[in-house]
């Protein structure tokens, strides 16, 4: 019961309304009785019509009673012209029927049976049931759907669609369900083979600037907002594989997301047997390795990976290295386009100080353009799979240790002043020799050794730690590595 | 010209949590011969029973429940087909299929059923392009591959279906917003939210998810009267606290809301008299936003004595755990 308002009568009155409850009820389960006692006699007959219809107009969410009418169709030998007759009846029915209760499944799920059974609906008729429908409400996403099947099914033009979308957006900013939509005909009729937006870098300037309107006429509506962010962050490559290194002991191999393993290495067409390992120890992950038992002569060969039916070429980058670099196709959206919104949203945030949303866009519009990139930004993806060194001290990675697997080419890792309390969710990293974990929290020895065990470290800095038994701790290792080298 | 926000205002004084009233609420609920009431709501009888027990599980008084009475229904409405209807004479439904199994194993009673019937019933539900539908009659809705994925591993027997297809169909129903709807294209909404994030957390695929855009998204559901809403620019209703507040802590991103002023909403929308919760202030209580209710207030950690509750499953944690489940979720950020 959604949005009944509780409301207060006199005794008097509760008795009258008991009364005519009762009356409506004992009504009710003698119909639907009898309903279901026709079903097992199989009576399709124009009784059951019309009981179900009556019932279905008072509560059109029991789900058998339509089921119990589409049975009527299938089992009855009407004639065709019969068959359509009723087949009509039925979209009255349910138009009634979402009269009652817009946001039924199964009306509209009925009012879909219907239009599959009909040899040729009137889609007119439908896209303007739909219109009247998102008159009343436009944020009723039954309707949504329901109009997105009658667009489909009478091929209407996507192009009409979204000047529809156009004709909803501006007479109410904030109608998010039309931004949705939006979104889902841009990306069919403009889309984007590039890498930084969804769109087509013409249309993507002209959104920008439909939502520049939107967000200024009111801008303390989300719709219009969350909009924006999709245009601007949108960062989905159509090439899935990013970088790879090849040397003579091992291949490690980068995506842009978190693939399934389904590689394969070739030297001069000829398949390599790797034994691939997913550097996060999942099912999925962004980084895969493998290393090679006996070393790889790789002069003088053509190397290529296979992935997902598409061949990504090496090229020799020195004697013993081949690497693969996915070129980035950077957008055209011209920086200048971007300074005028930035210069736009610094304003709106001197107008409307208290808005949250105005701050947030002119800060994501920096970071756009300046490139200004944060470490949690970055960590999120395998771009830094690649380097040797890499300093992630005084941040606040103690929650994300697990992000770290992408790190697979790492020699040595700065993590010092990290808030790190654990290091159980440290994954095992096959390049690490450096760790400098000072100034942290860290206070579980056998995490430590656990961690020890898993890489072959030279030197490993745990100063500032509240670590408690540092001789047990040094016995420890002596035992399982000679060579590394601990401070405290 | 800037539009007034959607919200509501909270009553002056908020009152405590009514427990005892919400279980003597929901058992006199139940109890209710009221014919009216219970012929208006007969096709949701299976879910209105999974609700309020589940409910009463949370609050320690399981036992006040007609166990035998209810057992006896849920094994009478198990079809010849295997699925299972809302009630008598109703056909059966992926919807009120989960629901039974719910019962059932909060019951620890499954075999109450026919489980290798009902295992076929949610195979054949499951369509060439991963969906499932929710009866014979072919409504496709992410809902219902959840009521399969959540259905079949709560029967251990997931390995029945197409589980890398079913992904595929859940990855495809994927917004502009990092939300999902019940289709592909279809409006990003908190509670398929849940649904898409339950399935994906069960089959161990939530790395296919933008978490941080998503999470963002779930915590600007909060409102200034500090409930919750399904989507952008609509109404707080406590059903969302329990759809947004699970979503989040499968994502590893619980935090990210203002759980003081949830908790405020939550108890503001308690029915004093009668007990039980609505959807909004001043509104008429119901099983449905009772059950919700109680769960976020679970989840929210502020009552010690109601038990823990899996975001998942929507059922007790410890049911999870004697069924030797371990739903995935992301870790904290």
């Amino acid at each position: 019961m959604h949005g009944r308002v509780k409301v207060r009568t006199t005794e008097q009155q509760e008795k009258i309304k008991q009364l005519e409850k009762q009356r409506i009820a004992f009504e009710f389960k003698k119909e639907i009785t009898l309903v279901f006692e026709k079903r097992k006699n199989h009576k399709w007959d124009n009784e059951l019509l019309i009981i179900t219809q009556k019932l279905l107009i008072k509560q059109p969410d029991i789900n058998t009673l339509w089921n119990i009418r589409r049975e009527a169709f299938l089992n009855n030998n009407w004639s065709s012209n019969e068959w359509k007759q009723k087949l009509e009846n039925e979209l009255f029915l349910t138009e009634i029927s979402l009269k009652e209760n817009p946001k039924s499944y199964c009306v509209w799920f009925h009012r879909t049976w219907v239009i599959h059974q009909l040899s040729d609906p009137d889609w007119k008729k439908e896209l303007k049931l739909c219109n009247k429908c998102l008159d009343v409400d436009e944020r009723n996403f039954h309707c949504w759907d329901y109009r997105q099947f009658i667009v489909k099914k009478s091929n209407l033009s996507n192009e009409e669609e979204l000047q529809f979308t156009t004709f909803k957006i501006l007479n109410n900013f904030s109608n998010y369900s039309s931004w949705h939509y939006r979104s889902k005909l841009l990306q069919k009729l403009y889309p984007n083979c590039g890498y930084n937006s969804p769109i087509s870098d013409n249309k993507l300037i002209e959104e920008l600037d439909l939502v520049m309107n939107a967000t200024f006429t009111d801008p303390d509506d989300s719709s219009s907002w969350f909009y924006q962010r999709w245009l601007l962050d949108y960062n989905k490559s159509s090439i899935k594989l990013w970088r790879a290194i090849l040397t003579q002991t091992t291949i490690t191999v980068a995506f842009h997301e978190e693939v399934l393993l389904n590689l394969e290495l070739f030297f001069n067409n000829k398949k390599i047997d790797c034994k691939w390992q997913s550097a996060n120890g999942k099912k999925f992950s962004a980084v895969w390795y493998a290393i090679f038992e006996k070393p790889l002569s790789t002069l003088h060969n053509k190397v290529c990976l296979k992935f997902e039916e598409n061949i990504y070429k090496f090229k020799q980058s020195n004697l013993f290295e081949w690497i693969y670099k996915c070129e980035i196709l950077n957008s055209n959206c011209n920086n200048r386009k971007l300074h005028d919104q930035i210069h736009n949203y610094l304003m709106l945030s001197k107008m409307e100080p208290s808005n949250k949303w105005a701050k947030l866009t002119s800060v994501y519009f920096l970071i756009i353009i300046s490139n200004m990139q944060l470490t949690t930004i970055y960590l999120q993806k395998p771009y830094l799979t690649f380097y040797n060194e890499i300093d992630f001290s005084n941040n606040s990675l103690g929650y994300q240790l697990y992000q770290l697997y992408i790190l697979q080419e790492c020699i040595k890792l700065d993590l010092s002043n990290n808030n790190i309390s654990s290091l159980k969710a440290f994954p095992t990293l096959h390049n690490l020799k450096i760790l400098l974990l000072s100034e942290n929290k860290i206070t579980n020895l056998e995490e430590v050794l656990d961690l020890i065990r898993r890489h072959s470290l030279k030197q490993l800095d745990l100063k500032a730690n509240p670590l408690l038994n540092f001789s047990l701790l040094t016995k420890e290792i002596k035992k399982s590595s000679l060579y590394l080298e601990i401070i405290f | 010209m800037a539009f007034p926000m959607k919200d509501v205002r909270l009553p002056e004084t908020i009152p405590d949590l009514l427990l005892q009233k919400h279980a003597d609420y929901l058992v006199s609920y139940e109890s209710n011969k009221d014919d009216y009431i219970n012929c208006m709501t007969e096709h949701l009888r299976m879910s209105g029973i999974y609700w309020g027990l589940t409910a009463l599980d949370l609050m320690g008084q399981l036992d006040r429940s007609n166990k035998e009475t209810i057992l006896d229904f849920v094994k009478k409405c198990q079809h010849d087909c295997g699925g299972i209807s809302p009630s008598i004479c109703h056909d059966p439904h992926m919807l009120s299929t989960l629901s039974a199994i719910q019962i059932l194993c909060i019951y620890d009673a499954i075999d109450v059923i026919d489980v290798e019937k009902v295992v076929i019933y949610i195979k054949e539900r499951q369509l060439p392009d991963g969906s499932f539908t929710g009866d014979i009659w072919g409504e496709v809705d992410a809902r219902f591959t959840f009521c399969a994925i959540a259905s079949l591993s709560l029967l251990s027997r997931l390995d029945e279906i197409n589980i890398d297809k079913a992904v595929e169909f859940i990855k495809s129903c994927m917004n502009f917003d990092g939300g999902f709807g019940s289709k592909p294209s279809s409006e990003s909404h908190a509670g398929l939210i849940y649904c898409c994030l339950g399935t994906l957390s069960i089959v161990g695929h939530l790395h296919l998810v933008d978490a941080d855009k998503l999470g963002w998204w779930l915590c600007e559901r909060q409102l200034p009267s500090g409930g919750l809403n399904g989507r952008p620019e609509k109404l707080p209703d406590v059903c969302y606290s329990w759809w947004v507040l699970s979503s989040l802590t499968i994502l590893g991103r619980f935090h990210w809301i203002d759980k003081n002023q949830l908790v405020t909403y939550i108890l503001a929308c308690q029915d004093t008299e009668t007990g039980g919760f609505s959807d909004r202030p001043g509104d008429m209580a119901d099983p449905f936003h009772t059950l919700f209710g109680l769960t976020a207030i679970s989840m929210l950690g502020c009552d010690k004595s109601l038990k823990e509750i899996n975001p998942t499953y929507c059922m007790p944690e410890y049911v999870i755990e004697r069924l030797g489940l371990k739903p995935d979720r992301l870790d904290r950020l």
